[in-house]
Parts: C-alpha cells; sequence; structure tokens
C-alpha cells in the first residue's frame, strides 16, 4: 500500500472513532 | 525535617527488610497483578507507532483517540504525554532546521503556551465530562481537514499574529482536549508531511523539523523536488515517467508546500531573498 492510500485510509478511520467517540460520550452523559 | 532527622529515619527503615520484619518474598496474600488495560495501552501505541512510522505523524492524535475509548482525556494524556514528548524532542532536536523554525513560528508556540495556561483547568474541572466529545468532534475535523488538503494560505508579513491567533486557539483547545492538531494543523505550512517529521508534540518545541520551516532554508532543494513531483526538470522540460514516479511519494508534501514557495513568474519573490527574510 502506498503512504498516500495508507494516509486515506488512516484518516477515514480517524473519522470513524471520533464519531464513536462523540456518540459514547454522549450516550454516557445522558445516561448519566 | 532537617537532613539527619530524615537519614535517622531512612536508615531503619530500610533495615526493615534485613531485619526480616517483613518478609522478602511474598507469602500469599499478594496475587499477581494483571491489569487488561495495559494490553489495550501497548496496542495503542503500537498502531499510533506504526501509523507515524509510515506516514510520519499522529502518534500523540491516534493513541488519544483510541486510548479515549477506555479512559477520560485526563487519564489518556497522562499515559500519551511522554512518549510524544520524548519522540518528538528526539524528531525535533535531530535536525538542522530548529533555529528557523523558531524564529518564524514563535508566535504560534507562544499562544499555544498562553492558550493553554487560559483553559488549564478544562480537563480535570467539571467540564472534564465533555471532553471525550470534544476530542472527537476534533478527530473527524482533523480527518476531514486531512482528506481535503485544505491549509490557510498566509502572507509572510501577517504570519506573526495570525500565528499568535491560531496559536492561542489551538492552546485554548489543546488544554480541554490534549490534542493540538485544530487550528494549527491547517495553518502550520508543510504541514502533512512536515508534521509527521517534526510531531504533534513538537508543538510543544513546535515542529522543531519541520519541512515547512526547513524549506526556508531549503527552498531551492524543495522547489527541484517540485519540480521532479511535478515532472519537470530544472529547466522546465518534462522529466521521464519512471523520475516522475520517484517524485510520487513526495507530492503530497510538495503540494502542501507550495503555497510557501515564491512564484517562479514572479521575479519579485527570488528564493535568496526568501532566505534572508525568514
Amino acid at each position: 500500500m502506498q503512504p498516500e492510500a495508507f494516509r486515506r485510509c488512516f484518516l477515514i478511520a480517524m473519522i470513524l472513532l471520533g464519531i464513536y467517540l462523540v456518540a459514547s460520550a454522549i450516550y454516557n452523559v445522558l445516561a448519566s | 525535617m532537617t537532613a539527619s532527622a530524615g537519614c535517622a529515619f531512612v536508615i531503619p527503615e530500610g533495615l526493615i527488610r534485613n531485619l526480616q520484619i517483613v518478609p522478602i518474598a511474598p507469602i500469599g496474600q499478594c496475587a499477581g497483578m494483571f491489569e487488561p488495560l495495559l494490553f489495550l495501552i501497548a496496542a495503542a501505541f503500537l498502531i499510533a507507532g506504526f501509523i507515524k512510522g509510515v506516514i510520519g505523524l499522529g502518534l500523540p492524535t491516534v493513541s488519544m483517540g483510541l486510548l479515549a475509548v477506555s479512559m477520560p482525556p485526563a487519564h489518556t494524556l497522562a499515559i500519551v504525554i511522554v512518549p510524544a514528548i520524548i519522540t518528538n524532542i528526539w524528531q525535533t532536536f535531530g535536525g538542522p532546521y530548529l533555529r528557523d523554525i523558531i524564529r518564524r513560528l514563535w508566535p504560534l508556540m507562544a499562544g499555544t503556551v498562553v492558550g493553554i495556561r487560559l483553559n488549564a483547568g478544562m480537563l480535570t474541572g467539571p467540564y472534564a465530562r465533555y471532553g471525550t466529545i470534544v476530542l472527537g468532534g476534533l478527530l473527524v475535523i482533523y480527518a476531514i481537514v486531512g482528506l481535503s488538503k485544505f491549509s490557510l494560505h498566509v502572507t509572510r508579513r501577517d504570519e506573526k499574529w495570525i500565528g499568535g491567533i491560531v496559536g492561542l486557539t489551538t492552546g485554548v483547545v489543546s488544554a480541554a482536549t490534549g490534542v493540538q492538531v485544530i487550528p494549527s494543523m491547517p495553518y502550520m505550512p508543510g504541514h502533512r508531511h512536515g508534521e509527521g517529521r517534526t510531531g504533534a508534540g513538537a508543538r510543544v518545541v513546535l515542529h522543531g523539523r519541520d519541512d515547512g520551516a526547513g524549506l526556508q532554508s531549503h527552498q531551492r532543494r524543495t522547489t527541484d523536488r517540485l519540480d521532479r513531483v511535478a515532472g519537470r526538470g530544472s529547466d522546465g522540460r518534462r522529466l521521464p515517467r519512471h523520475v516522475h514516479r520517484t517524485g510520487g511519494a513526495l507530492a503530497d508534501a510538495a503540494g502542501s508546500l507550495s503555497p510557501l514557495l515564491p512564484d517562479r513568474d514572479d521575479p519579485a519573490r527570488d528564493l535568496s531573498r526568501g532566505e534572508r527574510d525568514l
């Protein structure tokens, strides 16, 4: 895999991770 | 406690094991510690280190994001800060560009320090529970900015005061999340690959070996890289295809650095003057 393609995959994974963090944190705040 | 009193206390304490008051070997009351979180931490740093090794950036950002899945950002930052600082200090002082970086980006660094001080209680105060939300949002913004290759184009004259504002904002955000990429990343000249070489910890010593600033003392070389990426020789003629392909790995870096490069068609912005102005 070329570095640029790897970088793109990494950034997409970061988007998914960020969405997960936001969703789970909002859920925890609302649940508490 | 005076020094003599301290010694008088320490020496008998040190002899407790020798006197067998406390057994040297465990006698069964204590179980071996097993902490599954250690595996998560190791895996997070393994992934973050791998990513940093491949694309040259993101160790603190990735490790913060991964570890924040299981703990608050304040705890995450306490784990991440030492590896991030050590690796980035290494990179910062490993290159020849530190002086140029400091001369050019000191407002950004100073603003970051002030911003962190202003917002220092955010990570541990009453609003700390929202830190993970902000962190997740930042990761999304960071990734979108990276994918879109968005960057702020700032003239050399305005670089100082804009850098101060960007640094201040970065510091405020960083104090709340531990991530120092927004908004300094789109502002940072030559960020995409430069950040990899300097790393986020270099935002404390801010981008010590960043290509963006190294560019200024190596503009001529970087311009040649741009030419190779564009498939042109120094004389403007197109290079053979295999040479162009060789320069492909530099394409992104060169593309992000290009706003800083003097326009080849503008005789008023020649390279030597650019070096003097730095």
